[in-house]
């Protein structure tokens, strides 16, 4: 699977998204949009960590990393 | 599983139980040179660094932070100054040592280490408590320079704290992604503060408002990144409400102790109270709660110990040491009768200062929703199941 799918899988987990995450635009405004709200991302950076074997440190919860799924996909891509 | 504490652990909280009955038991805490002079001898001791890295503090692991806080909480009745304690060491000293810069750890933790700087965390607003990333306290950057505008609420320590972890917005529109944090010195031009505030209990605990009109800080002065705020809140509140309690199951074993001598020795109908299912009962309900809330805290610090997710372990230990906590207190004093309604026996400050636990480090119901998000119930249905 790749990356970005493995993302819009954890995002379809812990987000209201829920199935549209398979189809919205990587561009899409998650934070801006009420996707991903103060607990999303806590959630989002443990599924991260535990199925891409990344870590993520706390300094690194900041919004740009979250924007969008461009942005996550990106940012697990540099953590790897 | 072991559930002994090592010797050194165990030497530590009668250490630390012993240092507290003798030199912060019996003491007007209340009284701001008590108060400093008890604080100092805290951080003599080691306390206030306990849990914060090498070279500044001692870098004593999760566990054994707990055991020197469940000494703290046996020994010393007073649970005002135990509040200010912890607020200074959860949320000012360990944020700092987390997200601080080099320069900012080495100008603020040996202070915050060693007694001489006392630490305030500024997040509540009058109109954000649960609802904390709704604050209305703006900063605006320009050049090098935040300048930082709007009030705070329930500031443990405020009215005497040197250095303070104040929580701004950059952007309001953004919610929680606007949020930036803040080392802000007392002193600062457009810093001021409050006289404390009255309190249903911790006393000793002196708690209060601040006010920030257009406050100009350095941008040296921001914590963590910029926009990093919430993740820098989420830290200090996580450790916060993990460890804050910590004292509360020392308490409660004192509690339970001197309820159950009470027990053995007041005489009524020609038997002690004991012998009455009515008493006996509930000293095995305190028993119970005691036990269940030392099995949760100490799970949960092993688990931090561990470095394993504490999303469900924090909101629970906190929800069952806080409740219980209020409803030992309370039957303690049920116990005892109309004696335990006279405020010489101390029930009273007992009781008082259990009610606060319900509300600080996010209330019981915070705790609730956060632990029923963390083991997979949610508000809108999942659309999809996951293969």
């Amino acid at each position: 699977m790749t990356l970005e799918a493995d993302i819009r899988r954890f995002l379809a987990e812990v987000t209201p998204l829920g199935a549209e995450s398979a189809t919205v635009a990587t561009d899409h405004p998650l934070i801006d949009a009420g996707v991903i709200d103060s607990s999303a991302i806590f959630e989002l950076v443990e599924m991260m960590e535990e199925h891409l074997g990344i870590e993520i440190g706390e300094d690194e919860i900041v919004p740009e990393h979250f924007e969008s799924i461009e942005a996550l996909v990106e940012f697990a891509q540099r953590k790897r | 599983m072991d559930f002994a504490w090592t010797p050194e652990q165990d030497q530590l909280r009668e250490a630390v139980a012993a240092f507290a009955s003798k030199e912060l038991s019996g003491r007007d805490l209340s009284d701001p040179d008590e108060f400093t002079d008890a604080w100092r001898a805290c951080a003599s001791l080691g306390l206030l660094g306990l849990h914060v890295p090498e070279p500044f503090g001692s870098g004593a692991d999760a566990l054994t932070t707990i055991a020197a806080l469940e000494g703290l909480g046996y020994g010393c009745t007073d649970n005002g100054f135990i509040f200010s304690v912890n607020a200074h060491m959860w949320a000012v000293a360990h944020p700092i040592a987390r997200f601080g810069s080099e320069e900012q750890q080495r100008r603020y933790l040996p202070g915050l280490c060693d007694g001489t700087l006392v630490g305030a965390h500024g997040m509540s607003e009058p109109e954000s408590g649960s609802d904390a990333f709704s604050l209305r306290t703006t900063a605006v950057e320009t050049g090098d320079t935040f300048r930082l505008s709007g009030s705070k609420v329930f500031v443990t320590n405020g009215p005497l704290a040197d250095v303070f972890v104040v929580f701004a917005t950059t952007d309001r529109s953004r919610g929680f992604a606007g949020l930036c944090a803040f080392v802000v010195e007392r002193g600062t031009e457009g810093l001021s503060l409050s006289a404390p505030v009255r309190k249903m209990g911790l006393s000793s605990s002196p708690i209060g408002e601040l006010f920030l009109d257009e406050c100009v800080v350095p941008s040296r002065q921001l914590l963590g990144r910029r926009g990093g705020g919430m993740a820098v809140f989420n830290t200090a509140m996580t450790t916060e409400r993990s460890l804050i309690l910590a004292a509360a199951v020392g308490t409660m074993q004192r509690e339970l102790q001197s309820t159950i001598e009470y027990a053995n020795d007041r005489v009524q109908f020609g038997e002690p109270i004991g012998a009455f299912q009515a008493i006996s009962h509930r000293i095995v309900d305190m028993q119970l709660r005691l036990e269940c809330s030392r099995l949760l805290l100490h799970r949960l610090g092993w688990k931090i110990d561990r470095g394993e997710s504490i999303s469900v372990d924090a909101p629970l230990t906190k929800l069952c040491l806080s409740e219980s906590a209020l409803a030992n207190a309370t039957d303690a004093m049920r116990v005892r009768g109309g004696y335990g309604y006279l405020s010489e026996s101390g029930l009273e400050a007992q009781v008082r200062d259990a009610f606060a636990a319900l509300f600080y480090s996010g209330t019981s119901d915070i705790q609730k929703n956060l632990a029923a998000r963390a083991i997979g119930v949610r508000a809108t249905p999942r659309k999809v199941p996951l293969p």
